[in-house]
């Protein structure tokens, strides 16, 4: 009898620690990290990205150390795919770090819940000076005319190709006006030409997708913030790069899905050297180029419906947490991120081109060719882009995951992309309105 | 008492007869004042125990349950709306498609791992030479199993380069599809890195047929019984306490897990959704999309889920169970 009941003492106590589970997504805990000392010279950076980044970044910061002195500076970062749920626990227990990099869908979310320091106070006493910046991008970092997030680097949606393997094959790189359907034939054309288990385009959904669907609406969301677009639309962007895919020319399901998951620059099928065309932002160049022995090259996405749906945009923001204890020395960091000279050197346009003419002059001369090579694709096509005229939802995130799950269950699952587009339309519309 | 038994469960062997220590706790007359020093002192002793389970369980389960009843994102004030969450939990499609996909992680890594334990148990148990060092090693997967630094291998091995493609390469597979990146491999491969993590149930095996009496064998090496007779009439029935203790826990914990598929999938539960485990989907409710309150609802459901597991687990247990004390 005893075994028993001992037991069941067990096993309640398993089912004790399966409550455990409960327990950790009810309260909002103490989410890591955090400034919690009371000294005001003492900052904590965040920020997302790879090994460069993380090395560039460290550098900065240590220059940042010595022109303050008394002034420490913690440093902390993490790959995308973790990054934002980190924050969102960090900022739930109100320990969000003190400087912390932001972008994507997630900065809108985050200026309107309060989460973040409003700067106009450091801007008008010029702590933090952006009289110099690029109006489009500073706007991006304001709701309501305030100042929540200053933009550390801009990029745009373009197509990056493998310049070498172009050559190899003997094929002239596309126009820079060529329509999507120019551009499907060119594929076609080319796929003929490449060595087996390369494919002629990876088609990320990102900067891709928003581009296409600007080039047909005004933008992505309606001002009320619902899908400008319509199912059918979604159903033709799905057949258009389906119908690549099954013809050859576009990546598999499976090199697709393992780049999804993955998230990092290593693992693009462009950087493995499996495909020659890829869609994505400009500041990725770089980050593959590293990687390759081939030399990479980039244009601009293709043309289509009524009007350029390309965009520049500030790819990522610094902010000070409403909570941080030491706003100033946060303040004065982010401005000697966006102009002292060593560190605007340092930085490179690793996290995007800078946005001031300034920075891009003083930058520039040192710059790697491949970097100069965003530049310039920056200068030639900023002025033919069309800006965005209104911030993204809340969520938009969510939106993009959903996109990812319909593209996939059309590559990987079968799923006709009619159906699959249906399926997306419903996602979208929940994710937006919870 | 349940108060002073061990954790585990003694194997059937161990009966009562075999364990004098354990008998009902001895009711010696005592002077009040020596019996409250004591009672205070066990609540001294009981004091850190008690903090934490008050502040770091009871309360936060009070709590997650009033969230479950509300909206709440983290950053602004909970509202409540009743049932709202539990409704929307059953239409929510990717919900339920969490739930088949861990429903089938459950009932095929449990009972795989739990097979496998009780395999490497009885064939470790035969006295080998080194016999420890075989248990440690076999033992290390479970200590490394739920880490992060072993599921960022798994990606490795099993990724469309990895080694596992390469080795099926050389055996001639020409192509070999990427395990992890293919709808209808990837959930197996967690499957697969559970069932290796097969070491904590299998030294409680160990440790339940160290007490099967010798004679048992004897007796029925006598009476010409083969070895796999006497595995099925007297090795399982005797270890059937323990299997059941294990299959219980397991249970409990696979419906948990969540670390594995996390890192596997790069925290995204795909491809489509294929890994898409129940914890995983109510972390990225809760921490990614800062649906708390939804989130929470999930976690209640899941708890029940475990409860409504573990009753029935107990309910069919007198059927297969054997308990050598109760059956003299």
């Amino acid at each position: 009898m005893t075994t028993r009941r001992a037991f069941l003492g067990a096993a309640l106590g398993a089912s004790a620690a399966a409550a455990g589970l409960t327990a950790c997504s009810g309260v909002a805990g103490g989410g890591g990290g955090g400034n919690s000392t009371g000294d005001s010279t003492e900052i904590l950076v965040n920020w997302w990205g790879g090994d460069d980044r993380a090395k560039r970044t460290q550098q900065v910061i240590s220059l940042f150390g010595k022109a303050h002195a008394g002034v420490k500076v913690t440093a902390s970062f993490s790959d995308f795919n973790s990054y934002f749920q980190k924050l969102n626990t960090q900022a739930a227990g109100g320990g969000l770090p003190d400087v912390i990099q932001l972008g994507g869908g997630y900065v809108p979310q985050y200026m309107r819940k309060g989460q973040l320091l409003e700067l106009t106070k450091y801007v008008d006493d010029k702590t933090i000076d952006i009289s110099d910046i690029d109006k489009g991008q500073i706007e991006q970092g304001q709701v309501d005319g305030k100042l929540y997030a200053v933009t550390i680097g801009g990029n745009m949606p373009g197509l990056i190709y493998n310049k070498s393997m172009l050559e190899r094959a003997g094929v002239e790189p596309p126009a820079a006006d060529i329509t999507w359907n120019a551009f499907a034939d060119y594929l076609r054309t080319l796929q003929a030409k490449l060595p087996t288990g390369v494919y002629a385009v990876d088609h990320l959904e990102g900067p891709l997708f928003t581009t296409w669907m600007r080039q047909r609406y005004p933008e992505e969301y309606t001002p009320d913030y619902k899908v400008a677009y319509s199912e059918a639309d979604v159903t033709e962007y799905l057949q258009y790069w389906q119908e690549l895919r099954a013809a050859g020319v576009n990546i598999t399901g499976q090199l697709e899905a393992a780049e999804i998951a993955n998230s990092a620059a290593n693992a693009a099928p462009i950087a493995l050297g499996k495909a020659v065309f890829a869609s994505q932002w400009t500041n990725y160049l770089g980050q593959f180029q590293i990687l390759m022995k081939d030399e990479l090259a980039m244009t601009r996405l293709p043309s289509g419906g009524k009007q350029a749906g390309d965009f520049v945009q500030a790819s990522q923001f610094f902010s000070v947490a409403a909570t941080s204890k030491a706003p100033q020395t946060a303040a004065q960091f982010i401005n000697f991120f966006i102009h002292d000279a060593g560190a605007l050197k340092i930085l490179g346009v690793e996290r995007g081109v800078p946005a001031s003419a300034a920075a891009r002059d003083l930058v520039t001369p040192t710059l790697k060719p491949y970097d100069q090579v965003q530049v310039q694709f920056m200068s030639d096509y900023a002025v033919k882009a069309r800006p965005k005229s209104q911030l993204d939802p809340d969520n938009s995130a969510a939106v993009g995951d959903a996109l990812n799950r319909a593209e996939q269950s059309v590559a990987l699952n079968h799923v006709s992309p009619a159906a699959a587009a249906k399926k997306f339309m419903s996602d979208a519309a929940k994710a937006l309105t919870s | 008492m349940t108060g002073d038994d061990v954790v585990v469960p003694a194997a059937g062997a161990s009966s009562a007869a075999d364990r004098p220590a354990a008998g009902p706790p001895r009711r010696r007359p005592r002077r009040t004042p020596a019996r409250r020093t004591e009672a205070v002192a066990g609540f001294v002793f009981l004091l850190p125990w008690l903090i934490g389970f008050i502040g770091l369980t009871l309360f936060p389960m009070i709590a997650s349950l009033y969230l479950s009843f509300t909206k709440y994102d983290l950053l602004s004030s909970p509202v409540w709306i009743g049932l709202q969450n539990y409704i929307d939990l059953f239409h929510d499609e990717r919900y339920l498609a969490s739930v088949r996909v861990t429903l089938f992680y459950v009932f095929v890594s449990v009972p795989l791992k739990v097979a496998f334990a009780l395999l490497l148990a009885t064939l470790l148990n035969r006295g080998l030479r080194g016999l420890n060092v075989y248990r440690s090693i076999y033992y290390l997967p479970s200590l490394l199993g739920a880490s992060v630094a072993v599921a960022v291998l798994w990606r490795q091995l099993f990724s469309g380069q990895g080694l596992v493609n390469s080795v099926l390469r050389l055996l001639g597979w020409q192509s070999p599809p990427d395990w992890l990146a293919n709808p209808h491999t990837a959930i197996y491969t967690l499957i697969l890195l559970s069932v290796w993590e097969f070491g904590s149930p299998m030294i409680i095996f160990l440790a339940g047929l160290r007490q099967i009496p010798a004679e048992y064998y004897e007796a029925a090496r006598v009476d010409g019984a083969s070895w796999m007779q006497q595995f099925f009439r007297i090795t399982f029935p005797l270890l059937t306490p323990l299997v059941f203790f294990n299959l219980v826990l397991q249970v409990i914990g696979g419906f948990q897990s969540f670390t594995q598929s996390y890192v596997i999938s790069g925290g995204s539960g795909g491809p489509v959704d294929s890994t898409l485990l129940y914890s995983l989907y109510l972390y990225q409710q809760a921490f990614g999309l800062l649906h708390m309150g939804y989130g929470t609802a999930m976690a209640w459901v899941l708890l029940l889920a475990i409860a409504i597991f573990t009753t029935g687990f107990f309910l069919t247990s007198r059927y297969w169970v054997f308990y050598m004390d109760r059956s003299k």
